[in-house]
């Protein structure tokens, strides 16, 4: 045995205070009445999310749809206007309708989750 | 069956013998009985505190985070499963609570120069106290890099039993004992002044 060993062997033992045994068990007693944290209100946040991700999805669709490469390969002497401003405009009330709908989607879930009692909810 | 037999075969199990054993015990705990767990901490309060002493050297801090460490056990004890034993388990979620509280708390780091001070030059040709000799040993141990630190201190809290250190950490055996042989060897250079000088009979007096 080395040195090192033999000192590191002999290393002294404390004894835990007085009372030590019952202030782990107090907080113990503690934790086990606590609530329980509360969960990520998940039934609340998922209808939204997907919502959201529906409406990124839909303008994203709308705006490749419009960037026609035909249209805007063309002759600016053939068309003055540009083809994206006409494509645009020509969806304009799609676009407006599916933001509305959503808008109306997303105000009807909140106002329907805000009713709801919580014991439903989780 | 003989009366004192049927006697003791009616006799009911106090409190303490019924939670003698840890899994007996964590059972109950799971089952609802908080107050099974007292014997648990009962039983494991002295190692615990010892185990973190090891880690912080305060006396004080010790206990903090072995309350703490407790506390881990309590709530993850349904994550003890069966076939390990429940110390090496209680060990384990222990040291790696001790480790983390470690590296959050504060750096350990005892360079030369400190050792130099808890030892000073001066009385290398005389005969120094055993207790700065092992302060200048255990500071050096909590100057080497924490993987160094972590497998040292357990393992001589193990009583140096390889295979008990390496489940409790979750290691192959040839893991910690590259690890133990680096960090004797970090320890020999960093203490070559301190212990070839010193006659070290002292440090076992």
């Amino acid at each position: 045995m080395s040195d090192i060993d033999r000192i590191l062997s002999s290393d002294p033992v404390i004894e835990p205070t007085v009372g030590f045994a019952s202030r782990v068990m107090e907080q113990v007693r503690q934790e086990a009445v606590a609530p329980p944290p509360l969960e990520f209100p998940w039934r609340r946040f998922l209808p939204g999310a997907i919502t959201c991700a529906a409406m990124v999805l839909i303008a994203l669709g709308v705006v490749v749809t419009s960037l026609d490469p035909a249209a805007m390969s063309a002759e600016p002497e053939t068309t003055p206007v540009p083809a994206f401003d006409i494509a645009v405009l020509s969806q304009a009330p799609t676009i407006a309708a599916i933001a509305l709908v959503g808008s109306l989607l997303v105000a009807w879930l909140a106002m329907r989750f805000a009713a709801q009692p919580q014991r439903e909810l989780f | 069956m003989t009366a004192t037999a049927a006697l003791r075969s009616v006799r009911p199990v106090t409190k303490t013998q019924r939670y003698d054993d840890d899994g007996v015990a964590a059972k109950c705990v799971l089952g609802g009985d908080i107050d099974a767990f007292e014997s648990i901490v009962a039983r494991w309060q002295g190692p615990l505190v010892n185990l973190a002493y090891r880690y912080c050297r305060n006396r004080g801090e010790a206990e903090e985070l072995a309350q703490e460490a407790f506390m881990k056990i309590f709530k993850g004890l349904g994550k003890w499963r069966q076939d390990s034993r429940f110390s090496t388990w209680l060990y384990a979620v222990a040291s790696n609570h001790y480790r983390s509280a470690m590296r959050r708390r504060r750096p350990i780091w005892a360079d030369m120069e400190t050792i130099e001070q808890i030892i000073p030059a001066g009385d290398r040709s005389q005969e120094v106290d055993a207790a700065s000799q092992s302060e200048a040993v255990r500071r050096a141990v909590a100057s080497l890099p924490a993987k160094y630190r972590d497998v040292t201190v357990l393992y001589y809290f193990q009583d140096q039993d390889l295979a008990e250190t390496s489940r409790i950490m979750s290691l192959p055996s040839g893991t910690v004992k590259a690890r133990l042989h680096r960090a004797r060897k970090m320890l020999e250079t960093k203490l070559a002044t301190v212990l070839t000088t010193r006659p070290l009979q002292e440090a076992h007096r």
